[in-house]
């Protein structure tokens, strides 16, 4: 079930820390998904906003996609769909499958970090 | 980029085509590469969920809703969504109710001064209808104010009529010297 974070609610202050909290994780995400299988647009909106708060507003993921390929992390070519125009496919370039690894081993202590601090331990 | 040779069908829906639009102009600030880049890739996102059919995608408002703003997309673009911008989607909230109140006062400005009524209630359905095809939040704001204006302008119009068909019986004062010079 995909769930929505309301946009359309007057920005309270959860919305603005989910929005700063995205900032800089998002993008990972978004190479994680492609680190499986380089995919189009409307399936990569599908496999976030399955997700509980990873994407809110489905638009938003194009102009980090487009900045991800300007950063060389992600190419795109053309596929043909069996029904309808051809697609535009996403994929890693070996910059972004480094770029998700880096991520992933620098994730763990974070989130540990992260944890610890809440749940009080020193 | 191939893309734009790519043959499409979902501009003939006014929506869309609306949307694009807005989103077009919301990326005038940006780099001419990455503004092209995600125009396409959105107009994209709409032909693929209304041509796929499945998620109950084929509903065009359904598909914009769930992309959101344009304003959100531009500005995850320009600024990358910094504190200080999202402080501007409430002023668009403001604005929303902003409309709704003034559309309000416009009616109620009718039975009064219907002279400043009638434009103040053709600014409001202006901006009210502008922000609805941005797909401003909450919408329902928009649409009151909208609809409010739509009745204070057909209020004004049928009262115009009704006031010239009641004058029609009587002798027309004002339009007797102006035929006059027209006759001559």
């Amino acid at each position: 079930m995909r769930c929505k974070i309301p946009y359309d609610a007057v920005m309270n202050a959860g919305d603005t820390m989910l929005t700063q909290m995205r900032k800089g994780i998002l993008e990972f995400c978004v190479l994680a998904v492609l680190r499986n299988e380089s995919t189009y647009g409307l399936e990569l909106t599908k496999a976030l906003t399955s997700r509980e708060v990873l994407l809110s507003t489905e638009g938003t993921l194009y102009p980090l996609l487009a900045r991800l390929r300007k950063q060389g992390l992600v190419e795109t070519w053309w596929k043909e769909s069996p029904d309808g125009p051809p697609r535009r496919y996403y994929a890693l370039t070996d910059e972004g499958h480094a770029a998700v690894t880096t991520f992933e081993s620098l994730w763990a202590p974070f989130r540990r970090d992260v944890d610890s601090i809440l749940g009080s331990e020193i | 980029m191939p893309r734009n040779q790519r043959p499409s069908t979902v501009h003939r829906h006014p929506l869309v085509a609306a949307y694009l639009q807005d989103l077009d102009r919301a990326l005038a600030g940006a780099d001419d590469g990455e503004r092209q880049d995600v125009l396409a890739s959105v107009e994209e996102h709409i032909e693929e969920a209304m041509a796929s059919g499945r998620h109950q995608d084929q509903d065009v408002g359904g598909v914009l809703d769930r992309l959101g703003p344009v304003e959100r997309i531009a500005r995850e673009v320009t600024a990358r969504g910094t504190p200080a911008l999202d402080q501007a989607t409430e002023g668009s909230q403001l604005s929303g109710y902003g409309l709704a109140v003034a559309a309000g006062v416009a009616l109620g400005l009718l039975v009064f001064v219907p002279l400043l009524a009638v434009p103040l209630a053709l600014v409001v359905g202006v901006l009210a209808i502008s922000g609805i095809r941005e797909r401003r939040q909450p919408g329902w704001l928009y649409w009151a104010a909208a609809g409010l204006s739509v009745v204070t302008l057909l209020t004004a119009v049928w009262a115009g009529v009704t006031l010239v068909a009641a004058g029609g019986s009587e002798p027309p004062v004002l339009e007797a010297p102006v035929s006059v010079p027209v006759a001559e």
